[in-house]
């Protein structure tokens, strides 16, 4: 059976995490979930609580930070927001990760030629 | 760094655990919220809305969990959790934890007492800037050209050796100090110039002493920080007092830091030339040498350095001999040549034997305590098998079950250890009193933090030896041995059983060594004191009557004639003298050289103490004459040089030969009468310091031809000596009023101080053998009793089959006492090993002793059996009836 809904690979989950809060400012865990499930079209669907495991590795990291603040729907909620030191990782992975997706895709296409 | 940053975070949030649990609460319930109303937005029912929101949020419970455990360090938190349920496992059974922690507080007790001292004088550098560079010169401070003249430094010879940096000469002795109406003792010095120079240790304020100052017949003291707080108020305005020491006076310049001591518990420093004639008691002041090397100088290097020095004294003959004398060889003081020591072998190098035997002797009773409480846990693990089998059953890997029982072992240990410390503080202020001065005086200047590191490791090392290698050798509970409980946790495991019997035979091994050990030093001991002594020290009652050096030789005389006289008619005395020395007491210091007047120049001169004593000395001392007569008046007239020589004197003067009419002369250390004597008497040898040396040469000259500073009175009592103390004392005072009496003490009391050493550590080593023996008893007795609750099943079945009473017993016991035999075997070859070890220690003792070792063997395998029959015994009264329904 092939699954259409791709399981996240370890560690991914932290570099989306982090270009989320990068690229949407201060978001909840609620929005950071959604917001990523929005990105990939529906095609990755967490199991939103996941994301708190990621949201606190980063937090201990030091690349995001914490506050707390009013939902849209006017209830207290967290708000993660990412760093200095969050912005220079998520360039260094950014870069790794482009690096690693190409030697990917190249290895797939030499597999074609056969 | 960044896992830095992580742990650190983690750690942080153990504090704040319970309120980040309830944020994420709040975090998860809000998430919740969000996903419901946009799940009704999309048009679910509300109830359908928050089932579906729930399942893409994920099991809250298991989402809260993984939260806490991520957000703290679930290792620490578990570990916490796991002590709180040791503790209160512990306080569930306090017998078991009192013996326990009892035992190893005496265990570590004993090893943290004893590693204080041993760790201040042997291991620690001593307690000087760059402490390898100290050196004693040993022969060096014997310049008497130098000394006479006044002028120079005694120790300028050797200051020129390229080797040596600085260089001093030092000589302590108690000085009686007069403070504010606080009388007291303490330990003063003289010392040259540079004497701090060499140890490195400025003062904390004030100054030390210049060379100038040294040189002159200065009054000044540097005084140590402890004196400084005790005498002095502690104040910076005690610069510019005055201290009066044996009835001199000293204006203090100078303060030392806190913790400087040297020599031994010295707390005052004062120039050696400021008082030299008078101020200590001793007639000849006996001055050591220290030395501090130049950084890149090798103690070899030194030695040839100061060899040079030393062969051109030689031959140069600087050493001139004292007039009135046959001629005699240049420089003979200085036949042994110079050596150089390292200053903490010549401090403590006597002692170290000694010390490492007390310290493995207190690790034997460690082990022995840690055996035991092996025992007791191994015990205890194996009747909480089933609580074992069910945490195993719900899923504890058996690294957590160890680590819980590990745990328990911690437990306990940290609370023996801080038992255990307590337990030394005690033990070290009640017996370093008893202790020889320079062991006493290391164990004072110990360093707590080093003592409490050990301490640490000690604890550490315990939780190892006597709670993880009984839970390792324990056999894993399994689902299986679940299923078999009422059958499986009735029999003890075969692992469980040969663990127990290996503990057994090393608490015997261990403590048969030990005990043997200890034998010998008592056996040892009991010979030394039991040496003839060569006169009769009982009812001897002594006391020190130092009169002050500025009274004319005829004054002391009427004092002291005039005291011997009163003294005398007291009733309860028989015989009264005055003397300059006491027997058993001799030392190899304040001696003098003696030459035979017929042939001076063929033989070395015998060093021999000298001692001037009235007529009635050797009858209040009962010392046999051998020879000739004891003094007369008529010996005392002007020219008279008579003198009466003890048998080691005379044999050494003369072999061979007769002693009695020849004369002999004396080089003299100093200004001292220096002309021939004619021997009247000889005498019998007395014992000389401490037992183990030989008799030392020994002569007698009246004490009206000049007395010296330290003189004793002795009375020859027919009640006991310490009742007529102070009659003694108002004896005295009748005569005179200003005279000091100092020390009244009875002879015995003496001469016990002369084996101090040897009493001591025979007493410790004796005491740590007996600690160890009621431990080993206490563990063969816990032992076996828990065999025989553990099988009394096994016995009843065996009983009600028609096994006897003395069957049941035998068995019981036959598994205790076949460990123990072998343990006694292997306690013998360790003990043999031990004693060789040991042997210089030994006083006329054959390290491998046959007597010693069979008694300590018969007694602890008598005391072994005794405590392993007493469970068994009980183990024959067992009724079949009950012990077939027990359980």
């Amino acid at each position: 059976m092939t699954e259409t809904k791709s399981e996240i690979l370890q560690g991914t989950l932290d570099l989306m995490v982090l270009k989320t809060l990068d690229a949407m400012g201060p978001l909840h865990g609620y929005g950071v979930a959604r917001r990523i499930e929005q990105v990939s079209e529906n095609l990755l669907r967490l199991n939103q609580g996941t994301i708190y495991a990621s949201l606190v590795r980063l937090q201990q990291k030091g690349w995001i930070s914490a506050s707390w603040g009013t939902s849209e729907n006017n209830r207290k909620a967290k708000f993660y927001a990412i760093t200095k030191a969050g912005r220079k990782q998520l360039a260094a992975e950014t870069e790794n990760w482009e690096r690693f997706s190409g030697v990917i895709g190249r290895m797939l296409a030499l597999a074609d030629r056969r | 760094m960044t896992r830095l940053r992580m742990f650190a975070s983690r750690f942080r949030a153990l504090f704040s655990l319970r309120r980040i649990d309830r944020e994420f609460e709040q975090e998860l319930e809000s998430h919740e919220q969000l996903l419901t109303e946009e799940n009704i937005r999309r048009g679910m029912s509300p109830d359908e809305a928050r089932r579906a929101a729930r399942l893409r949020l994920g099991n809250p419970s298991s989402l809260r969990e993984s939260n806490h455990d991520q957000r703290g360090l679930p290792f620490v938190e578990s570990s916490l959790r796991d002590v709180a349920y040791a503790i209160r496992m512990l306080r569930k059974s306090p017998g078991f934890a009192l013996v326990a922690i009892f035992t190893l507080a005496l265990g570590i007790g004993a090893n943290v007492a004893i590693f204080r001292v041993v760790d201040a004088a042997l291991f620690r550098p001593l307690p000087f800037p760059h402490p390898s560079k100290l050196v004693e010169l040993r022969n060096a401070a014997t310049d008497f050209k130098a000394w006479k003249s006044e002028t120079l430094d005694p120790t300028h010879w050797w200051a020129a050796a390229p080797a040596i940096a600085s260089v001093a000469d030092y000589s302590s002795d108690y000085a009686d100090l007069e403070q504010a109406g606080m009388p007291g003792q303490v330990l003063a010095t003289l010392t040259t110039a540079q004497f701090f120079r060499v140890l490195g240790v400025p003062p904390l304020f004030g100054r030390t002493y210049t060379a100038h100052e040294a040189d002159a017949h200065t009054a000044v003291a540097v005084v140590g920080f402890r004196f400084w707080q005790q005498h002095l108020g502690g104040s910076p305005a005690a610069l510019g007092k005055t201290i009066h020491l044996n009835g001199h006076q000293f204006r203090v310049i100078g303060v030392m830091p806190r913790g400087f001591s040297f020599p031994r518990n010295a707390q005052v420093w004062i120039p050696y030339r400021a008082k030299p004639s008078g101020f200590f008691t001793a007639s000849v002041i006996i001055f050591q040498t220290i030395a501090r090397l130049r950084s890149s100088v090798s103690l070899a290097q030194a030695r040839a350095d100061l060899n040079v020095i030393y062969h051109r004294l030689q031959k140069d003959g600087i050493y001139t001999s004292p007039k009135n004398l046959p001629k005699i060889s240049p420089g003979w003081r200085f036949i042994f040549g110079v050596t150089v020591v390292p200053l903490r072998q010549a401090l403590y190098g006597r002692s170290r034997l000694p010390l490492l035997f007390l310290l493995l002797s207190a690790a034997m009773v460690w082990l022995v305590a840690c055996a035991n409480l092996a025992g007791l846990m191994l015990a205890r693990t194996s009747a909480r098998q089933e609580e074992l089998v069910i945490r195993a059953a719900l899923g504890a890997t058996p690294w957590r079950l160890m680590r819980l029982l590990w745990l328990e072992s911690l437990a306990l240990a940290v609370a023996g250890g801080a038992a255990g410390v307590s337990l030394a503080v005690v033990a070290l202020r009640v017996l370093l009193p008893w202790a020889p001065s320079s062991i006493a005086a290391a164990g004072a200047t110990g360093d707590w933090p080093r003592v409490l590191a050990f301490v640490f490791l000690l604890t550490f090392a315990s939780t190892l030896l006597f709670g993880l290698a009984p839970a390792a050798a324990a056999s894993w509970p399994s689902l299986r041995g679940l299923t078999e409980r009422g059958q499986g946790s009735r029999t003890t495991t075969p692992g469980g059983r040969r663990a127990r019997q290996v503990l057994l035979g090393a608490e015997t091994a261990l403590t048969l060594a030990l005990l043997i050990a200890a034998g010998l030093l008592i056996k040892s001991f009991w010979r030394l004191s039991s040496q003839p002594e060569g006169f009769d020290p009982r009812h001897v009652l002594t006391v020190l009557v130092p009169l002050p050096s500025t009274w004319s030789v005829k004054k002391q005389t009427l004092l002291y004639s005039a005291v011997i006289e009163r003294v005398a008619a007291l009733p309860g005395v028989e015989a009264a003298a005055v003397g300059s020395c006491l027997p058993a007491r001799h030392m190899a210091l304040g001696m003098v050289g003696l030459l035979p007047a017929d042939h001076p120049g063929s033989s070395r001169p015998v060093g021999a103490v000298e001692c001037t004593v009235s007529r009635r000395y050797f009858q209040v001392l009962r010392i046999p004459v051998v020879a000739g007569r004891v003094f007369t008046t008529a010996d005392i007239g002007k020219g008279q040089a008579a003198a009466i020589l003890n048998a080691a004197a005379a044999r050494k003067l003369w072999p061979g030969g007769i002693a009695l009419s020849r004369r002999f002369g004396l080089t003299g250390l100093g200004p001292k009468i220096e002309f021939p004597h004619e021997v009247i008497g000889v005498v019998a040898d007395t014992r000389s310091w401490g037992f183990t040396m030989p008799a030392f040469p020994v002569f007698y000259v009246p004490y009206q031809l000049g007395t010296f500073g330290r003189t004793f009175l002795l009375a020859r009592t027919s009640v006991p000596p310490a009742s007529l103390a102070s009659a003694f004392r108002s004896a005295v005072w009748s005569v005179d009023k200003t005279v000091p009496v100092l020390g009244i003490e009875t002879l015995r009391q003496r001469i016990a101080r002369t084996i101090s050493a040897q009493h001591f550590r025979t007493w410790l080593c004796a005491g740590f053998a007996a600690l160890a023996l009621i431990l080993a008893c206490v563990g063969i007795f816990g032992v076996v009793s828990y065999e025989v609750s553990r099988r009394t099943r096994e016995i009843g079945i065996r009983m009600a089959l028609g096994a006897r009473a003395e069957e049941v017993t035998g068995m019981m016991l036959r598994r205790g006492i076949l460990a123990v035999w072998i343990g006694a075997a292997v306690g013998l070859g360790g003990a043999f090993a031990l004693s060789r070890w040991l042997a210089s220690l030994l006083f006329h003792l054959q390290p491998g002793d046959p007597e010693v070792f069979a008694s300590a063997a018969a007694l602890v395998l008598l005391v072994a059996t005794a405590a392993a029959w007493l469970p068994a015994r009980r183990a024959a009264r067992v009724d079949p009836n009950v012990a077939l329904r027990h359980e």
